[in-house]
């Protein structure tokens, strides 16, 4: 059955009767053009029709790290996250809902998208633990016994107002190594989701998304998949991913998922931010992705260009006039040198991180413009295959992306030097490596996460 | 300048304390810097002294900054000849202007593009419904587009080929203003002196007056500035200097100088009254520490710009409060001290608010939908609310000191617009003393526990390193707002705070916080 799907996905062709869509009560998603498994689509949301493939900036109190709500539409991002922990924290959701709801207390009238809440419980207080009622915690203001029920997120979702609402789902670190605890909470995410659906009061007004869970274990997977589906939601997720797996078990997870979802639904892989993990997973279907990754990155003067990452801080940049990427046009690269970034980055200057931030959204979104426009114009292989040479010069193209680009029909011909050695699997190059900003899902919020610096976040259930 | 281990200044060179150090500087460094930064205009080399400082140490900053002001008039001139290249640099920086003129070009031309690009998936995207309108809008766009570019076009090739004002032939100093220094500290004798020395000098394009704001009273400045214009004006060789009426009435036989060549002060604009007393007495540029100093603290400007159309002076002392801190000449000595221009410290309500400013942090904006200030156009107060601000306050995001940086900016450059159109219609003095009459209090620091782990941009030599401790915190007023965060969650003031600036209370820093000026 899987393998059936997977076909009819590789055939489809651009004929506009055969091109998958969808109608739900708040979502109306139109697939209008496929290459191989990658599709190009349009998702009609309360506020907005937004493009898929797409990259959605984390504005996790409320603002992404010093944008302003203009410079987002500016830089043309159609749908942005708010995070349903911190805010319920501050200032409440109450307060928000008072003030117009998210949208309007932030003053954002584009696609908004909430997650649980209980993902940031989980890994950023102590002593937080799932049971079947939800997840308990202690309240970081007084220390005192609380509980976060799918009844309660999906309240606190619905009085923040967002266009797509995550359901509350029991999600374990890939990096457990423990069956048993995956088993419980595949099942455990499916009874969450009919209490989400049952205490979701806004239905004609709000996406509630599932996120399908298993672990690394395919069958877990295709459980978790067969039993969402069968609860007819307008989009699906694919979580538990971004936690410190290995690349090869990401894309063999992620690649199964957007096969066996249904083609008409938006497919939404969280926690992904790396570029080059963004265009392997549209490669493979996927169609929405988040993360902190572009704008944490900029605040340690990291900037995303084509070839993978320019560390501002490094002493080469100091004397280098040119912009951060010449082929960029956002108004950082219009008028600033690598060399005055690098100055002001390594003097500390707070409006420092803000430039970089700039930039980095802008090629995100560059890039999935780019990627929309080569579907629709059937020329996404070709399009590959450039983005790799150029991220790739030398042909090294990591092993799991070689593999996964097998999977999704694109040859990498011209782009892996002939007879090159598979480097090691856990190798993700172009990115910051694996140790470091894998599974981020939660900006920085002063002062809980301040001390984690740069480490991926803690994999603890 | 003023920091302990600074070393001491010589009759070849200042002491200058920077992020990489200290740093001794002479007038050819100091104008091979100059040059490099190619300014529209710049200060020359000045020992700036203290206001306490001793009449002798102040005659020899006298003295040296006379002798500094020629030798960086002569380096001004060989700069105006193209350089020759420095070594090998990998990427030779353009000249001033091409570089700018080719950047903008090149900007304008992508954003053109990407625009149009959004614009054509745009109107896809909108189809029927924009159907009727779309040829209209399109062929306007068009003919914009086209225009838009033949002009990028022309000031591309202009820019490249040199022909613009700025283009290759031209010394990097070329088109430069220079502004002459004038010292003399609080002494209004010496700085008399320091400007009778400088008057008249072929080549000045304006006057600085520096060691302004270094611990003298406010109500004492005004006099010392009229003291370096009326050494400027008394030099036979100056032009005929214009002159206008003393804006206090009961002294009307003393005339107020003004200069005929723009005047720069730095360090005056440490309150809105310290801007409008320097422009009465004859400033034309300031720098302004004021708005730094209210954003760190998590305020925004709201006070009036202009006094209602039928206000009055409604009693005595604010005609004679304003005439102290405007006096042309003080017989007591330079240090005098009145009340006039100290702020009245019962104006301000427990969290911070007065009539011209309001706190953000107080957590009486929870839920309050009305901008930073009705009716002022600036970015955050069109886009923005004070509840919007008020939570980005107590959650630590940047885009509270982005969206208060704008608006206080703006409010402070509504400001001096106002004051212009008083000075245009003779009415400086009335808003002058319309302006004492408003109440205002302290600017006072946020309450609550250190930010931890964040680096911070040091401020200029003199300013105190951000603390650990807030000192004299004030506690941040609970509002009525008890009710939902019952549960404690959205609980405001124990997660709020930010103690890094407990430099804005102490009065004595604000006077030292302030740009170092070259």
């Amino acid at each position: 059955m899987l393998l059936r799907r997977v076909k009819q996905v590789v055939m489809a062709s651009t004929a506009s009767d055969a091109l998958p869509s969808s109608e739900s009560p708040a979502l109306k998603f139109k697939v209008i053009a496929t290459q191989g498994r990658a599709r190009s689509a349009r998702m009609t949301l309360p506020h907005f029709t937004a493009h898929t493939p797409m990259f959605m900036p984390v504005g996790t109190q409320g603002s992404v790290k010093g944008l302003t709500s203009a410079q987002l539409a500016d830089l043309d991002c159609h749908v942005i996250l708010g995070n349903t922990y911190h805010l319920e924290n501050r200032p409440g959701s109450d307060t928000v809902a008072a003030l117009g709801g998210l949208h309007g207390f932030i003053n954002w009238n584009r696609g908004m998208l909430t997650d649980s809440g209980g993902f940031q419980m989980v890994s950023l207080l102590h002593l937080a633990e799932i049971t079947e009622a939800g997840v308990t915690f202690q309240s970081p203001l007084d220390g005192s016994a609380m509980l976060l029920t799918p009844e309660q997120s999906m309240a606190i979702q619905n009085r923040l107002g967002a266009d797509i609402m995550m359901a509350l789902d029991d999600v374990v670190p890939t990096t457990a190594n423990d069956p048993a605890r995956f088993e419980e909470a595949t099942h455990r995410t499916t009874r969450w989701i009919d209490r989400c659906i049952a205490a979701h009061s806004r239905p004609t007004e709000q996406n509630l998304f599932a996120i399908v869970q298993g672990g690394l274990d395919p069958r877990l997977r295709e459980i978790s998949m067969q039993q969402l589906v069968a609860r007819d939601l307008p989009g699906y997720a694919i979580g538990g991913l971004a936690g410190g797996e290995s690349k090869d078990d990401f894309w063999r997870v992620v690649a199964q998922c957007t096969a066996g979802l249904p083609p008409g639904k938006p497919r939404y892989v969280m926690g992904i931010g790396y570029p080059l993990d963004i265009v392997v997973c549209s490669a493979l279907g996927a169609d929405m992705f988040d993360s902190v990754y572009p704008t944490r990155t900029a605040r340690f003067g990291v900037a995303l260009v084509p070839e993978g990452t320019l560390k501002l801080k490094n002493a080469a940049n100091a004397r280098d006039f040119r912009p951060l990427d010449p082929t960029c046009g956002c108004s950082v690269c219009a008028r600033y040198s690598r060399a005055y970034l690098h100055n002001v980055v390594t003097r500390g200057i707070a409006s420092a991180a803000i430039l970089v931030t700039y930039h980095n959204i802008a090629y995100t979104q560059s890039l999935t413009r780019a990627m929309r426009a080569a579907i629709e114009e059937q020329r996404f292989p070709e399009w590959v295959r450039n983005y790799l040479r150029t991220m790739f010069p030398k042909g090294d193209v990591p092993g799991w992306v070689r593999d996964a680009m097998a999977v999704a029909g694109i040859s990498l011909e011209g782009v892996v030097a002939p007879g090159s050695p598979q480097p090691p699997p856990a190798e993700a190059k172009g990115g910051e490596g694996a140790e470091e900003e894998q599974g981020m899902e939660q900006e920085e919020v002063a002062p809980a996460a301040e001390s984690k610096g740069r480490q991926a976040q803690p994999a603890e259930a | 300048m003023y920091e302990f281990g600074a070393r001491p200044c010589t009759d070849k060179e200042i002491h200058v304390s920077i992020h990489s150090g200290g740093h001794m500087v002479g007038p050819e460094r100091y104008m091979e810097t100059v040059a490099a930064l190619q300014p529209d205009m710049y200060v020359t080399l000045c020992d700036e002294v203290p206001a306490d400082s001793k009449p002798k140490r102040v005659s020899t900053s006298v003295r040296r900054t006379t002798a500094w002001l020629d030798t960086c008039l002569q380096l001004h001139a060989r700069y105006q000849q193209p350089q020759p290249q420095q070594g090998q640099e990998q990427q030779q920086p353009l000249q001033r202007g091409q570089q700018r003129g080719q950047l903008k070009a090149a900007q304008r031309q992508k954003q053109r593009q990407q625009q149009l690009e959004r614009e054509r998936e745009r109107q896809q995207q909108q189809g029927q419904q924009q159907q009727p309108q779309q040829p209209q809008e399109e062929a306007t766009e068009a003919a914009a587009t086209a225009a838009l570019q033949q002009q990028q076009q022309a000031s591309a090739n202009g820019a490249a080929d040199g022909v613009a004002e700025d283009g290759v032939g031209e010394g990097p100093l070329s088109g430069s203003l220079v502004f002459a220094a004038l010292g003399g500290g609080a002494l209004p004798a010496e700085r008399q002196r320091a400007a009778a020395a400088v008057a008249g000098k072929e080549g000045v394009a304006g006057y600085a007056l520096c060691g302004l704001g270094t611990g003298e009273s406010p109500s004492a400045r005004p006099a010392l500035i009229a003291a370096s214009l009326a050494g400027l004006e008394a030099s036979s060789s100056s032009p005929t200097a214009p002159v206008a009426a003393s804006t206090s009435p009961a002294s009307s036989s003393s005339l107020q100088l003004l200069s005929s060549l723009p005047v720069f002060a730095a360090g005056v604009g440490g309150s809105p009254e310290e801007v409008l007393q320097a422009v009465a007495a004859g400033v034309d540029l300031l720098d302004c520490s004021f708005v730094a100093q209210v954003t760190a603290a998590g305020y925004a400007l709201t006070f009036p710009l202009r006094p209602p159309p039928d206000w009055q002076p409604q009693t005595s002392a604010d005609a004679s409060a304003v005439e102290a801190a405007a006096a042309v000449e003080s017989s007591s000595g330079p240090l005098t001290l009145t009340s006039a221009a100290q702020p009245a410290t019962t104006a301000s309500s427990p969290d911070g608010s007065d009539e011209t400013k309001i706190n953000l942090w107080s957590t009486s904006y929870r839920l309050d939908t009305a901008p930073l200030l009705p009716g002022c156009g600036c970015s955050a107060c069109r886009q923005h609310t004070r509840a919007y601000l008020h939570h980005l306050l107590q959650a630590h995001e940047m885009l509270a000191d982005v969206l208060l940086e704008a608006h206080n900016t703006s409010h402070m450059q509504a400001f001096v617009q106002a004051i212009r159109e008083a000075i245009a219609e003779g009415q400086l003095q009335r808003y002058q003393q319309w302006f004492a009459s408003l109440r205002s209090g302290p600017v006072l620091p946020p309450a609550g526990p250190p930010r931890k782990g964040k680096r911070r941009a040091l401020g200029p030599p003199g300013s105190p390193a951000p603390s650990a401790e807030a000192e004299g915190a004030v506690e941040v007023e609970e509002g009525a707002g008890g009710d939902s965060h019952a549960k404690g969650s959205g609980g405001a003031v124990a997660l709020g705070g930010d103690a890094v600036m407990a430099e804005a209370a102490d009065v004595g820093a604000v006077a030292a916080a302030k740009w170092v000026r070259v």
